[in-house]
Protein backbone atom coordinates (compact mmCIF):
# COMPACT_ATOMS: atom_id res chain seq x y z
CA UNK A 1 0.00 0.00 0.00
CA UNK A 2 1.62 3.41 -1.34
CA UNK A 3 1.25 6.02 0.78
CA UNK A 4 1.63 10.19 0.55
CA UNK A 5 2.73 10.50 4.28
CA UNK A 6 6.03 12.12 3.79
CA UNK A 7 4.68 14.58 1.46
CA UNK A 8 1.80 15.85 3.63
CA UNK A 9 4.39 16.04 6.42
CA UNK A 10 6.66 18.07 4.24
CA UNK A 11 3.76 20.57 3.21
CA UNK A 12 2.95 21.19 6.78
CA UNK A 13 6.84 21.77 7.14
CA UNK A 14 6.51 19.44 10.14
CA UNK A 15 9.09 16.22 11.26
CA UNK A 16 8.34 13.12 12.05
CA UNK A 17 8.92 13.23 15.68
CA UNK A 18 5.97 15.92 15.68
CA UNK A 19 3.62 14.14 13.55
CA UNK A 20 4.26 11.36 16.14
CA UNK A 21 3.45 13.63 19.07
CA UNK A 22 0.08 14.77 17.50
CA UNK A 23 -0.76 11.33 16.60
CA UNK A 24 0.45 9.73 19.90
CA UNK A 25 2.78 7.18 18.40
CA UNK A 26 6.81 6.95 18.26
CA UNK A 27 8.66 8.12 15.79
CA UNK A 28 9.88 4.48 14.37
CA UNK A 29 6.19 3.97 13.49
CA UNK A 30 5.47 7.05 11.72
CA UNK A 31 9.04 5.79 9.61
CA UNK A 32 8.01 2.92 9.13
CA UNK A 33 4.69 4.40 8.04
CA UNK A 34 6.59 6.36 5.85
CA UNK A 35 8.78 3.74 4.36
CA UNK A 36 5.86 1.25 3.91
CA UNK A 37 7.60 -1.26 6.00
CA UNK A 38 4.65 -1.01 8.45
CA UNK A 39 1.12 -0.72 7.00
CA UNK A 40 -0.84 0.83 10.11
CA UNK A 41 -4.28 0.00 11.45
CA UNK A 42 -7.87 1.71 10.08
CA UNK A 43 -7.51 3.41 13.73
CA UNK A 44 -4.02 5.03 13.09
CA UNK A 45 -4.80 5.60 9.01
CA UNK A 46 -7.83 7.47 10.25
CA UNK A 47 -5.33 9.59 12.92
CA UNK A 48 -2.85 10.59 10.53
CA UNK A 49 -5.86 11.46 8.17
CA UNK A 50 -7.21 13.56 10.69
CA UNK A 51 -3.94 15.04 11.69
CA UNK A 52 -3.15 16.04 8.13
CA UNK A 53 -6.35 17.68 7.87
CA UNK A 54 -7.59 15.09 4.72
CA UNK A 55 -9.22 11.68 4.32
CA UNK A 56 -7.47 8.32 4.23
CA UNK A 57 -7.39 7.73 0.78
CA UNK A 58 -6.39 10.53 -0.22
CA UNK A 59 -3.03 9.83 1.57
CA UNK A 60 -3.28 5.49 1.62
CA UNK A 61 -4.03 3.80 -2.00
CA UNK A 62 -3.48 0.36 -2.85
CA UNK A 63 -1.37 -1.45 -5.00
CA UNK A 64 -1.77 -4.05 -7.28
CA UNK A 65 -0.25 -6.76 -5.02
CA UNK A 66 -2.56 -5.47 -2.08
CA UNK B 1 -5.10 13.98 19.02
CA UNK B 2 -4.21 12.75 22.88
CA UNK B 3 -2.06 9.46 22.59
CA UNK B 4 -3.64 6.12 23.77
CA UNK B 5 -0.62 4.85 25.25
CA UNK B 6 -2.59 3.09 28.14
CA UNK B 7 -4.36 0.81 25.83
CA UNK B 8 -1.50 -1.26 23.94
CA UNK B 9 0.42 -1.04 27.30
CA UNK B 10 -2.43 -2.47 28.90
CA UNK B 11 -1.17 -6.15 31.01
CA UNK B 12 2.63 -5.33 30.65
CA UNK B 13 4.86 -4.15 33.10
CA UNK B 14 6.04 -0.15 33.23
CA UNK B 15 9.62 0.58 31.38
CA UNK B 16 11.79 0.64 34.11
CA UNK B 17 10.94 -2.56 34.65
CA UNK B 18 13.54 -3.50 31.96
CA UNK B 19 16.25 -2.03 34.24
CA UNK B 20 14.95 -4.11 37.42
CA UNK B 21 15.20 -6.80 35.04
CA UNK B 22 18.69 -6.23 34.24
CA UNK B 23 19.75 -6.04 37.65
CA UNK B 24 18.24 -8.75 38.42
CA UNK B 25 20.24 -11.34 35.66
CA UNK B 26 23.34 -9.59 36.59
CA UNK B 27 22.17 -10.22 40.97
CA UNK B 28 21.99 -13.96 39.52
CA UNK B 29 24.99 -14.26 38.21
CA UNK B 30 27.01 -12.53 41.15
CA UNK B 31 25.48 -14.63 43.51
CA UNK B 32 25.80 -18.14 41.70
CA UNK B 33 29.64 -16.91 41.51
CA UNK B 34 30.09 -15.77 44.92
CA UNK B 35 28.47 -18.86 46.30
CA UNK B 36 29.70 -21.21 43.99
CA UNK B 37 32.93 -21.76 46.40
CA UNK B 38 31.40 -22.50 49.46
CA UNK B 39 28.23 -25.26 47.99
CA UNK B 40 28.95 -29.19 48.29
CA UNK B 41 28.30 -31.34 45.23
CA UNK B 42 25.41 -32.42 46.20
CA UNK B 43 23.54 -29.01 46.61
CA UNK B 44 25.22 -28.09 43.37
CA UNK B 45 22.17 -29.07 40.94
CA UNK B 46 19.83 -26.87 43.49
CA UNK B 47 21.95 -24.19 43.06
CA UNK B 48 22.23 -24.43 39.31
CA UNK B 49 18.28 -24.07 38.70
CA UNK B 50 17.86 -21.65 41.52
CA UNK B 51 20.62 -19.08 39.28
CA UNK B 52 18.90 -20.25 35.96
CA UNK B 53 15.44 -19.51 37.50
CA UNK B 54 16.77 -16.26 38.26
CA UNK B 55 18.08 -15.46 35.04
CA UNK B 56 14.89 -16.65 33.63
CA UNK B 57 12.87 -14.42 36.20
CA UNK B 58 14.74 -11.48 35.22
CA UNK B 59 14.80 -12.36 31.03
CA UNK B 60 10.77 -12.36 31.82
CA UNK B 61 10.89 -8.65 33.25
CA UNK B 62 12.78 -7.56 30.70
CA UNK B 63 10.43 -8.84 28.04
CA UNK B 64 7.27 -8.23 29.80
CA UNK B 65 8.24 -4.73 29.80
CA UNK B 66 6.44 -2.01 27.81
CA UNK B 67 8.27 0.60 25.81
CA UNK B 68 8.22 4.02 26.55
CA UNK B 69 5.93 4.60 23.93
CA UNK B 70 4.07 1.79 22.94
CA UNK B 71 1.66 2.21 19.82
CA UNK B 72 0.39 -0.70 17.84
CA UNK B 73 3.31 -1.40 16.06
CA UNK B 74 5.11 -2.27 19.20
CA UNK B 75 2.33 -4.96 19.01
CA UNK B 76 3.07 -5.75 16.08
CA UNK B 77 6.48 -6.29 16.36
CA UNK B 78 5.77 -8.08 20.20
CA UNK B 79 3.49 -10.70 18.10
CA UNK B 80 5.94 -11.08 15.38
CA UNK B 81 8.89 -11.68 17.75
CA UNK B 82 6.91 -14.21 19.90
CA UNK B 83 6.30 -15.95 16.52
CA UNK B 84 9.65 -16.01 16.05
CA UNK B 85 10.95 -17.25 19.38
CA UNK B 86 8.00 -20.15 19.10
CA UNK B 87 9.85 -21.48 15.74
CA UNK B 88 13.13 -21.28 17.31
CA UNK B 89 12.64 -22.96 20.04
CA UNK B 90 10.49 -25.93 17.96
CA UNK B 91 13.86 -25.97 16.46
CA UNK B 92 15.74 -26.11 19.10
CA UNK B 93 13.67 -28.75 20.83
CA UNK B 94 13.93 -30.89 17.68
CA UNK B 95 17.83 -30.33 16.71
CA UNK B 96 19.27 -30.37 20.28
CA UNK B 97 19.24 -34.51 20.62
CA UNK B 98 21.12 -34.36 17.36
CA UNK B 99 24.09 -31.88 17.99
CA UNK B 100 24.35 -33.19 21.45
CA UNK B 101 24.63 -36.70 20.35
CA UNK B 102 27.23 -35.50 18.19
CA UNK B 103 29.09 -33.68 20.96
CA UNK B 104 29.08 -37.09 22.44
CA UNK B 105 26.75 -35.87 25.32
CA UNK B 106 24.87 -37.66 26.98
CA UNK B 107 22.09 -36.00 27.94
CA UNK B 108 19.55 -36.22 25.27
CA UNK B 109 16.45 -34.30 26.36
CA UNK B 110 16.11 -30.69 27.02
CA UNK B 111 14.90 -29.37 30.27
CA UNK B 112 11.66 -26.93 30.09
CA UNK B 113 13.96 -23.75 31.92
CA UNK B 114 16.63 -24.77 29.19
CA UNK B 115 13.98 -24.22 26.70
CA UNK B 116 12.08 -20.88 28.20
CA UNK B 117 15.12 -19.40 28.35
CA UNK B 118 16.42 -20.19 24.82
CA UNK B 119 12.49 -18.66 23.97
CA UNK B 120 13.18 -15.80 26.35
CA UNK B 121 16.15 -14.94 24.66
CA UNK B 122 15.17 -15.12 21.17
CA UNK B 123 12.44 -12.84 21.88
CA UNK B 124 14.11 -9.94 23.69
CA UNK B 125 16.44 -10.44 20.80
CA UNK B 126 13.99 -10.40 17.87
CA UNK B 127 11.96 -7.43 19.09
CA UNK B 128 14.82 -5.56 19.28
CA UNK B 129 16.36 -6.37 16.13
CA UNK B 130 13.09 -5.86 14.60
CA UNK B 131 13.06 -2.12 16.75
CA UNK B 132 16.32 -0.95 15.75
CA UNK B 133 15.87 -1.60 11.75
CA UNK B 134 12.64 0.33 12.18
CA UNK B 135 15.22 3.43 13.79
Amino acid sequence: MKNTVKVERAKLNITQQELADIIGVSRQTINSVETQKYIPSTVLALKIATAFNTTVNAIFELEDED
Amino acid sequence: MKPSLSKYGRGLLPSYFKIVGLIVIILGFIIAFCVKPYITAGQKPLAKTITINVIIIGLFLIAWTRDKIEDEMSVHLRFQSMAVAFLFGIIFCLFHPVVSSFLNDTDLDISGQQLVMTMLLFFIFTYFLKKRSNK
